[in-house]
């Protein structure tokens, strides 16, 4: 492993000095679980300079705002979220969806900040290949085994999927980050945060956070009363392992009709995917068990499976299908 | 910092399939390989001979020319022609055996071709 220095600044503007002092050579360090796992991995694009953020005061915590809705610190940790009562009251979807993330000791060291920004856990990249990722100019998971890493809706350069859960999960709340950036605070929706595959600061990452940018906050609007939600993962074991499909969903109802629809799958493309289209099919749709019978055909139409990755997509209509059903049981 | 001046590739299995019917990725791709000011030259075969007298023909670098192929004798024309050889991975299993031969990069389709450009061209030591 590469030798590494430590900075531990007590405030958001010492520890963005610090990451614009070192550009690309720095990294934010929170819980450690995705940085120091890439210095273990021995990654050309790994850090020299971690800016550990874990001293800078006022970034962990989950309160409510005045308008019914939930702040979340950066810093949180993933338990702390799934053991909120406030949370479970408020958005028990994202109780589960958080719950699901990985194993108990690690979500007891991750951060929400860190899985919303996490690499991606491609094996070659994480074995050491030249990657896009890692200093090099080539996909191997296009044209290796992509049965489970890498995207099956389609890719931009890497073909890796987009890991995390948090971000599929918040997104059917129209959750929001704030940044703190050099020019001030920013706010993001979630699905702008990860928006797949980019080219930042001369590197490919699925998020749109620059090298001296550091995500502060979550935010989540209060719960409609009238929405109902539900999240389902599918990965090979039970715990720790990362989504092979998994779908956040939420409908927004007026009886028995759907007035409006969020429909996100994560684990099949480079990014929480919102299927837009089955979301404005199921809306005016009267919820019902053989609702999935009609939405299904023309869901994921612009699916582009790799050789060994098709089954993402049948497993990723199961979810809708199943979520669809226990929605209206 | 590493600059690409031009793309050269046999039409082939990269512009059009084995019957001359054109690829539906390549004429964006061309446009937008045009609109970044690289060039797209078309090479009859890809041999180090062939290749060496197209790049001496539009008095380029060959250390700034990018050759497009998806065989092991492309690599290896383009390799001692002082090329950048990046496979074009029609077929998976093949491009991943001709990963072996240290190609400089690999797209999945022609689509991709401007962007690994720009990616290449942002590249600098100061990169992230």
């Amino acid at each position: 492993m590469k030798q590494v220095s430590v900075y531990r600044p007590t405030t958001i503007e010492e520890a963005q000095a610090l990451l614009t002092r070192h550009g690309g050579e720095a990294a934010v360090y929170a819980g450690g679980t995705d940085v120091l796992i890439r210095l273990k991995n021995g990654l050309t694009k790994a850090p020299a300079f971690l800016v550990d953020i874990k001293h800078i005061g006022n970034l962990r915590y989950i309160k409510e705002d005045g308008d019914g809705g939930v702040r979340i610190g950066a810093l949180t940790k993933l338990s702390e979220l799934e053991d909120s009562p406030l949370l479970a009251k408020k958005y028990p979807m994202l109780v589960k969806a958080i719950g699901m993330i990985s194993s108990p000791e690690l979500r007891n060291a991750s951060t929400i900040g860190g899985d919303l920004l996490q690499e991606v856990w491609c094996q070659y990249l994480r074995g050491g290949y030249s990657c896009w990722r890692n200093g090099g100019y080539l996909c191997y998971g296009a044209i290796g085994d992509n049965s489970y890493y890498h995207s099956a809706m389609g890719g931009r350069l890497c073909y890796a999927v987009y890991p995390g859960d948090a971000a599929t999960g918040l997104m059917p709340f129209d959750a929001t980050v704030t940044l703190a950036t050099p020019a001030g605070g920013k706010t993001l929706t979630v699905e702008q945060l990860v928006p797949g595959d980019m080219m930042v600061d001369g590197r490919i990452q699925s998020h749109v956070v620059r090298y001296n940018e550091i995500l502060t906050e979550v935010a989540i609007p209060a719960p409609k009363t009238n929405v109902r939600t539900s999240f389902e993962k599918l990965r090979p074991r039970g715990v720790w392992d990362f989504a092979m499909a998994s779908l956040a969903l939420g409908l927004e109802m007026q009886g028995t009709t759907i007035s409006d629809a969020r429909v996100v799958f994560g684990g099949i493309a480079g990014k929480p995917y919102r299927e837009r289209d089955v979301e404005g099919l199921l809306k005016g749709k009267t919820l019902a068990a053989d609702l999935a019978g009609e939405i299904l055909p023309r869901a994921l139409v612009n699916a582009a499976p790799l050789k060994y990755n098709a089954m993402k997509i049948e497993m990723a209509k199961g979810l809708l299908a199943s979520g669809l059903a226990s929605l209206s049981a | 910092m590493i600059r690409i001046d031009a793309v050269l590739f046999k039409p082939a299995g990269i512009l059009v399939d084995e019957h001359g019917v054109p690829f539906e990725d390549a004429p964006p791709a061309m446009a937008e390989l045009a609109s970044l000011g690289v060039k797209a030259i078309e090479v009859s075969a890809l041999s180090e001979v062939e290749l060496r007298r197209a790049v001496a023909d539009a008095a380029l670098a060959p250390d700034r020319v990018i050759c497009l192929t998806d065989t092991e004798q492309g690599i290896r024309a383009a390799k001692a022609a002082g090329l950048r050889p990046v496979l074009m991975m029609n077929d998976p299993d093949d491009a991943m055996r001709l990963t072996a031969l240290d190609p400089f990069g690999g797209v999945v389709s022609l689509h991709e071709l401007p962007d690994f450009i720009r990616f290449v061209h942002r590249q600098s030591p100061e990169s992230r």
